[in-house]
């Protein structure tokens, strides 16, 4: 076993903010539930030139699934206009148990993964707790995910019927993305949003 | 025919859904997104200041071709209704956006509300009383940039990565805690959190960033962002 497999891998989240979670497991148990989060992504370079994570078109087109961008400020702000629906979702696929950790590059590629219960709650402190990194929300199953880019934007990914159940009717197609890239764009420059919304395009909501 | 065009917000956000703005490979995509976003930046200019911001059609002046261009407008300057925005438009006169941007889109059942000028906030004082994060604010070297989305203020301050550490040291920061892809996180006293990092914004990329988060009964709320540039430009 590698030495690293031995030890806690490390805490990303806001000071403090980890004493709401568990770890899923031992430190073993938390690599192979990292890697298995893994497995929906890959790695891309931002328009800045730092590599970064996003969900691989291979994996949303081999699952038939679909993508919903939105702001990530009402995740990580406990906005229950969002969380509600999450769960609700949630518990209609008989999710009890969700899975959450940080999805960096580099040292930071190994991270602590966190078993979080299905409550509005703590799926908020979970997005206010990731705000400073890229994080991923999933289930054992992978049968759906939140992607969430620190505290610009986040990703809602899975089979159709889950993702526009898990959000809030206006949040929901092609006008809404237009929203969030204005958002995005407001605070990050025109054009910033091109390349990962080129990506994702093939699999966006109308 | 008039150079002038009314142009208002709502107008803007219709160019937004409509398809050369985001349909990949049409021939106007790009000239259509280059429009719509000085659209919006004439709404919210970087000073903070009230005004109306118009598109000058390219034309003929004194046996010239004057360049289409962006440029402030006068008070009063005649405006006439024009229900659809196009690239090869005129004069587009843009009324300067009164409130914030809502959590949702705007058939959504909340409004948030960002104030284009700084952010009033609660102090935070450390143990000896003061609120260090107000007087970086305060500083008369310090900027208001605008009103980000999430109500977080931008500042810009000078000195680059240098004059980031001299206000970490003002800020009197912990020791730095490294979260991988150049991002820095520390606890200021009063509770804060501060990351510093590279900006990954284009037209700002690598500028040093600094954030700066409060505790609230939910985790923490983004407050403040300020950027460093080496070398602070006026703006044209």
């Amino acid at each position: 076993m590698p030495d690293i497999d031995k030890h806690e891998p490390p805490s990303f989240t806001l000071p403090g903010m980890d004493l709401h979670f568990q770890r899923a497991g031992a430190p073993l148990q938390q690599r192979d539930l990292r890697d298995l989060a893994w497995t929906m992504l890959e790695p891309y370079t931002l328009p800045s030139g730092i590599i970064a994570s996003r969900l691989s078109n291979e994996w949303l087109g081999a699952h038939n699934w679909r993508v919903q961008f939105i702001e990530a400020s009402p995740l990580t702000k406990s906005d229950d206009r969002f969380l509600q629906p999450l769960v609700a979702a949630l518990m209609h696929t008989q999710n009890r148990s969700l899975l959450g950790t940080a999805v960096e590059m580099g040292d930071a590629k190994i991270s602590a993964v966190w078993r979080l219960p299905v409550e509005s709650r703590v799926l908020g402190l979970y997005f206010n707790a990731h705000q400073i990194n890229r994080s991923l929300l999933y289930s054992k199953a992978l049968d759906f995910t939140v992607y969430a880019f620190e505290r610009i934007y986040a990703v809602y990914a899975g089979p159709e019927d889950f993702v526009r159940a898990a959000l809030p009717y206006s949040a929901v197609g092609a006008a809404a993305t237009h929203w969030v890239r204005e958002g995005v764009e407001e605070e990050h420059g025109p054009g910033c949003m091109d390349s990962i919304l080129e990506h994702y395009a093939p699999f966006m909501l109308d | 025919m008039s150079r002038i065009v009314r142009i208002t917000e709502s107008d803007l956000r219709a160019a937004v859904a409509d398809e050369r703005y985001w349909r990949v490979g049409h021939p106007e995509r790009g000239a259509f997104q280059t429009w719509v976003g000085q659209g919006f930046r004439g709404l919210n200019p970087s000073d903070g200041g009230a005004r109306t911001t118009v598109w000058v059609r390219a034309y003929m002046r004194e046996g010239h071709q004057v360049s289409a261009h962006w440029r402030s407008a006068r008070p009063g300057m005649g405006m006439m209704p024009h229900p659809r925005p196009s690239v090869n438009q005129d004069v587009i006169p843009i009324n300067r956006r009164g409130g914030g941007r809502p959590l949702l889109p705007p058939s959504g059942a909340g409004q948030g509300n960002s104030p284009t000028r700084a952010i009033p906030r609660a102090p935070i004082r450390d143990a000896s009383g003061r609120d260090r994060v107000q007087e970086l604010r305060d500083d008369p070297l310090t900027e208001h940039h605008r009103v980000l989305s999430g109500e977080v203020d931008q500042w810009v301050r000078p000195g680059g990565v240098a004059g980031r550490e001299a206000d970490l040291a003002r800020l009197n920061a912990g020791l730095p805690d490294h979260l991988g892809d150049g991002t820095t996180r520390y606890i200021v006293p009063g509770n804060r959190v501060a990351t510093a990092r590279p900006s990954t914004s284009p037209g700002a990329a690598n500028v040093p960033t600094l954030e700066i988060f409060r505790p609230t009964a939910r985790g923490f709320e983004a407050t403040d962002k300020f950027r460093y540039p080496a070398e602070i430009r006026n703006q044209p």
